[in-house]
């Protein structure tokens, strides 16, 4: 847009345009509340609103008390309908162990779909071989006070794993549970290798001294040969005491952390995971743990070891989270995956191609455009019109209109930069999406499926949800049986 | 450890922009009020500048609560508690917003009610930022803190801030020139 001479000072137009901003905010969600106890309440209504709309799987456990062990089950799809195929769930029966854990039995671990944000945040910890994605790969841990009465923790559905009972009566409970996968949009033709991603949730609920506190951490479902997934913070109400938690790599089946100041803990993983735990040293600086020191952290050491005691793996590190935005002094890079970039482009052909490959292309052109290129013009109906599966996929588009916090499916273009033929009735699309106001960068390199169904191309029900899930909403489940 | 940018910083004179209307200056020190009354005080401003950094409302409330748990861990020993929790809270938009995807994702989002067009593209260019420049502009130009506030927030030098304001106006006058 051109300016005159006569403007005002663009710094004087930013403040302006800053304050509709938040009047505009405010207009629909209200001023930020100012008292503790309506806010915690709010807290957990935004954390219902997004849990709710993710369908039974968040709620619809039933415990069954099986011997010393419970029986969980719940809705074992993910929450946009498709069949979710746990790799290898933590599912560990383990016989009676002396080191004050002891293992859940036959839990089902219940599939949920983290929100865009709460995977994000993060106050600590560290992670080694952290993949740059450009996804949500980075939570490394989160301190969950409880003796807040303002402070409401997030609804995170899980299953017991096992807990760990110290000699001084501190109880470690560890639960967990797995994502959707498609709130990954991963491309229907890539399997990322296992740690390009997390696969899940882990809670670890700290009770000490009639205190619990809760740290979140992410669960992956396999480690890669000599690494080691390492997640650490001082925990309690004066940061008085480490909490670790530890995924090693195959062959792993103890973990030590040496923490800062020589203390130490070990533990033989259960479940994959190792959750060490050690007082924090008095006059040793941890660092890092102030949220406002951006200084170099102590320094921790973690070591899996082998049944006969031999090393397998080990990360030396600050405990504190890294930054990669490049952006500000950070005491180490990230090591980053090569296998776990993105695809940019589209799989080779298949054997079998459709009997006219440039008619089917134009088909699959025609279906794409008219369901997603013509913004404003299409209704939800004909969107639907070409769903392979439309079930719940009515209440996905309604959500994400309602938030039109992400992606704005009435405002922004898809743009298919290509097809591919993987079958005769199978194609895959690449696409850009054309963020629908000006000034906005478009969101290449994305990747959608259709399927040939009774002669006619249809976009996948999961395509759909993935867009849904950009624009901050969640399709309906599919009913379960 | 890595630089803060290849070019020299440009230190820009100007003057300060004060307090914003919208803004309620707070105290320095501490006050008696305790965490509570302190945290009636000053969260709705800090939820306000979160949300123009991060561009989500919902998100900035989250992020500010998460600065505010780990304020109160350490509330007997803080001595500025506005300063430190101004900046705890930019680390938390900053720690929200490392994932590009996702940065880029949430833009625009406080655009949409806004009627005036200028504004709609200021706010769309402010969205598209870097993160530091975006925080830097939102401390200066929204809650008006001078360059050596700004800076403890953002955990850099003042001459840091003005190369990094600098940079921001140039590219949101670009973007509205366009």
């Amino acid at each position: 847009m051109p300016v005159s001479d006569d403007a005002p000072p663009l710094e004087d137009r930013l403040r302006s345009a800053m304050d509709a901003g938040v009047e505009a905010v405010e207009a629909t969600a209200g001023v930020p509340v100012a008292d503790p106890a309506d806010l915690g309440r709010r807290r957990v209504a935004h954390h219902r609103r997004r849990v709710a709309g993710r369908g039974a799987a968040a709620v619809l456990l039933v415990a069954v008390g099986v011997g010393a062990g419970v029986v969980l089950t719940g809705d074992p799809g993910g929450d946009d309908g498709e069949e979710v195929a746990a790799r290898e769930d933590p599912t560990t029966t383990a016989p009676a162990r002396t080191d004050g854990v002891v293992i859940a039995a036959g839990q089902e671990l219940p599939v949920v779909a983290p929100s865009l944000d709460r995977p994000l945040q993060g106050s600590g910890g560290l992670l080694r071989g952290e993949t740059d994605t450009g996804l949500m790969a980075s939570l490394p841990i989160r301190i969950r006070p409880l003796d807040r009465p303002w402070y409401a923790p997030p609804i995170l559905p899980t299953v017991p794993l096992f807990t760990r009972t110290l000699d001084d009566g501190t109880t470690i409970a560890v639960a967990g549970n797995r994502y959707d996968p498609a709130i990954y949009e991963l491309p229907a033709f890539w399997e990322p290798p296992a740690q390009c991603f997390p696969t899940g949730d882990l809670v670890v609920s700290i009770d000490r001294d009639g205190t619990r506190w809760d740290a979140v951490s992410n669960r992956y479902d396999a480690v890669v040969a000599g690494d080691l997934r390492v997640a650490a913070a001082p925990i309690g109400p004066a940061e008085d005491r480490w909490l670790a938690v530890v995924q090693g790599p195959p062959g792993t089946a103890t973990i030590r952390v040496t923490f800062p100041g020589g203390v130490s803990d070990e533990m033989a993983l259960a479940d994959g995971v190792a959750v060490l735990t050690a007082p924090v040293v008095d006059g040793v600086e941890i660092g890092g743990s102030d949220p406002i020191d951006d200084a170099p952290a102590a320094e921790l050491t973690a070591v899996a070891l082998d049944a006969e005691g031999a090393e397998v793996a080990r990360y030396v590190g600050p405990w504190t989270l890294v930054d990669d935005t490049g952006e500000v002094d950070v005491p180490e890079a990230p090591v980053r995956r090569a296998d776990c970039a993105w695809p940019t482009t589209l799989p080779a052909p298949g054997p079998e191609q459709p009997a006219d490959p440039a008619a089917a292309e134009a088909a699959v052109r025609a279906v794409w455009d008219g369901a997603f290129g013509r913004p404003g013009v299409t209704t939800d109906a004909q969107k639907l019109a070409v769903v392979d599966d439309p079930r719940g996929v009515a209440e996905g588009l309604a959500d994400a209109a309602r938030f039109r916090d992400v992606l704005d499916l009435t405002d922004d273009i898809t743009r298919i930069d290509g097809v591919v033929f993987t079958s005769a009735t199978e194609a895959h699309v690449q696409y850009t999406i054309d963020p629908g106001f000006e000034q906005g960068r478009p969101i290449p390199g994305m990747f959608g499926e259709l399927v040939l169904v009774d002669g006619e191309w249809k976009v996948t029900r999961l395509t759909v949800c993935r867009l849904v899930i950009l624009g901050n909403g969640r399709c309906a489940p599919l009913p379960t049986g | 450890m890595a630089a803060t940018g290849p070019e020299r910083p440009l230190r820009i004179d100007r003057a300060d922009p004060g307090p914003r209307a919208t803004v309620t200056p707070l105290p320095r020190v501490r006050e008696d009020g305790g965490f509570d009354a302190f945290y009636r005080a000053s969260l709705p401003d800090l939820v306000r500048v979160a949300t123009l950094v991060v561009g989500s409302r919902a998100t900035a409330e989250d992020l500010v609560q998460d600065a505010f748990v780990r304020v109160h861990a350490r509330w007997d020993g803080i001595d500025d508690p506005t300063a430190y929790t101004r900046r705890a809270v930019v680390n938390a938009c900053r720690s929200h917003l490392r994932r590009r995807v996702l940065e880029h994702r949430h833009r625009a989002s406080l655009a949409t009610g806004v009627a005036e067009l200028e504004a709609r593209e200021l706010l769309d260019a402010l969205a598209a930022l870097p993160v530091r420049q975006r925080a830097a502009v939102v401390l200066r130009f929204y809650a008006g803190l001078s360059e050596r506030d700004t800076a403890e927030a953002l955990g850099c030098a003042p001459g840091t801030v003005g190369s990094l304001v600098h940079r921001a106006l140039a590219t949101l006058r670009q973007a509205i020139e366009r």
